[in-house]
């Protein structure tokens, strides 16, 4: 089999195209307003090597053969190649960290390609974590270490397996970067191996990115992206209207139930929800 | 509330397997024989717990006669839907170190493993076992920060 890697994607990029972008496009730290998304590019990195992948992830996407003959993979999941049709964001949200209300997060190290469409018209995100800082990475790096990226890659595709609603994890690739991290944040910083992993999922919406525009009272985006997320991830709801708006809300209380008993099902235990 | 420290996949896979067909009315304390590999300190297994356990599994028995379910059915239902094989901290930690070390070999078996978490895997039954000791109180094994 000839390996089709990932310059045959195809993407279309809905997400950026129909909802309102950050109009400044530098890469500062700051707040942002009335916007969906930051356009930001990963940050090149020295020496991208792809470690691990996943194949079932890499069928989905319409990939094939042996990632590891080529350097194109680690080049291209690593950040440092922007493939033709790929439009780079980061995301807007806000959201609660430890019982108190945070305001805006947003996408603080992680950066979203873009959208694949596959053969079979089904649509995927594709996310970096820890491909480099954003606007919203306030005031920390914008990178993930080799530690954390071998969990979530490992865990992403366990939680599949056991049949559990979950993003996917297509590869793991080492940066060449050193990252300085104090493990618990007890005054002992220490180098790492930086590295990134490809998060996959048919979309990346989270709960914040609607709650930072009601804190807000940006309400005109709001509409926008909740009628753009039933469109596109809940088209069984049928047009927006006041009927359309509950009935997604129940579905997405049922959904985030279940997927929280499951959860608890196969003993998976983590502090952290935040996600839609 | 929880006065034994179990471990909850080697529980549910323990209990999958528990003879129950044909036991007396009154069950005896053998039947926590194959429980006892769930726990972390079988010494926390006090009278008192085991007195408790045991009537615990004798309504549990009950209700599983009520229904009509042989052992065998049990067993292939609740393997069904309790996994065998799950990424527990340590194993994820053994691949870290490896590939600290430049071997990346252990995150694609572990991956591999975990394609079939269900499924009975006879070469692999280390890792479907309780947390080894040393993982006890090891960074990156017992405990981990909201973000690592």
């Amino acid at each position: 089999m000839t390996f089709s890697g990932p310059e045959c994607l195809n993407f279309d990029n809905k997400f950026t195209r129909n909802l309102p972008a950050d109009p400044n496009a530098f890469n500062s730290r700051r707040q942002v307003r009335n916007a969906c998304y930051s356009r930001v590019m990963p940050t090149k990195v020295s020496d991208p090597k792809l470690i691990a992948w996943s194949r079932e992830v890499a069928e989905l996407l319409d990939i094939g053969g042996d990632p590891f003959a080529t350097s194109a993979v680690g080049e291209v999941f690593g950040g440092n190649r922007v493939l033709a049709g790929m439009d780079p964001f980061a995301m807007y949200y806000g959201g609660h960290q430890f019982g108190n209300w945070a305001g805006q997060l947003g996408d603080g190290r992680a950066i979203n390609l873009g959208e694949v469409l596959d053969r079979q018209d089904r649509r995927w995100m594709l996310q970096l974590k820890g491909a480099g800082p954003t606007p919203y990475s306030r005031t920390a790096d914008g990178l993930a270490v080799l530690r954390s990226s071998v969990r979530e890659f490992l865990c992403s595709e366990a939680m599949y397996h056991l049949g559990l609603p979950t993003t996917r994890a297509l590869s793991l690739v080492l940066s060449g970067e050193k990252v300085v991290r104090d493990m618990f944040y007890d005054g002992n910083p220490q180098h790492e191996l930086g590295a990134i992993v490809c998060r996959v999922a048919p979309s990346v919406t989270r709960f914040g990115n609607f709650q930072i525009f009601a804190a807000r009272g940006e309400l005109d985006v709001l509409r926008q992206l909740v009628d753009h997320t039933i469109r596109y991830d809940f088209p069984h709801l049928g047009a927006s209207s006041a009927e359309t708006y509950a009935a997604w809300f129940a579905e997405i209380c049922r959904t985030t139930a279940d997927m929280i008993v499951h959860w608890m099902r196969v003993g998976f235990v983590h502090g952290v929800m935040n996600r839609a | 509330m929880y006065p034994v420290e179990t471990d909850m996949t080697v529980f549910y896979s323990r209990r999958a397997s528990l003879p129950l067909d044909g036991t007396p009315d009154e069950l005896n304390d053998s039947v926590l024989d194959t429980l006892t590999d769930a726990c972390y300190r079988p010494e926390q297994m006090t009278t008192d717990y085991r007195a408790t356990a045991i009537t615990w599994l004798q309504r549990y028995r009950d209700r599983v006669r009520l229904e009509g379910i042989s052992d065998a059915d049990r067993r292939v239902r609740m393997n069904a839907v309790n996994p065998k094989y799950v990424l527990r901290n340590y194993m994820a930690q053994l691949a870290i170190d490896k590939a600290d070390l430049g071997d990346y070999s252990l995150i694609s078996d572990l991956l591999e493993l975990l394609r079939y978490p269900y499924d009975e895997q006879p070469d692999k039954e280390q890792f479907a076992i309780k947390r080894p000791d040393w993982a006890r109180e090891r960074s990156g094994c017992s405990m981990l920060s909201c973000s690592s």
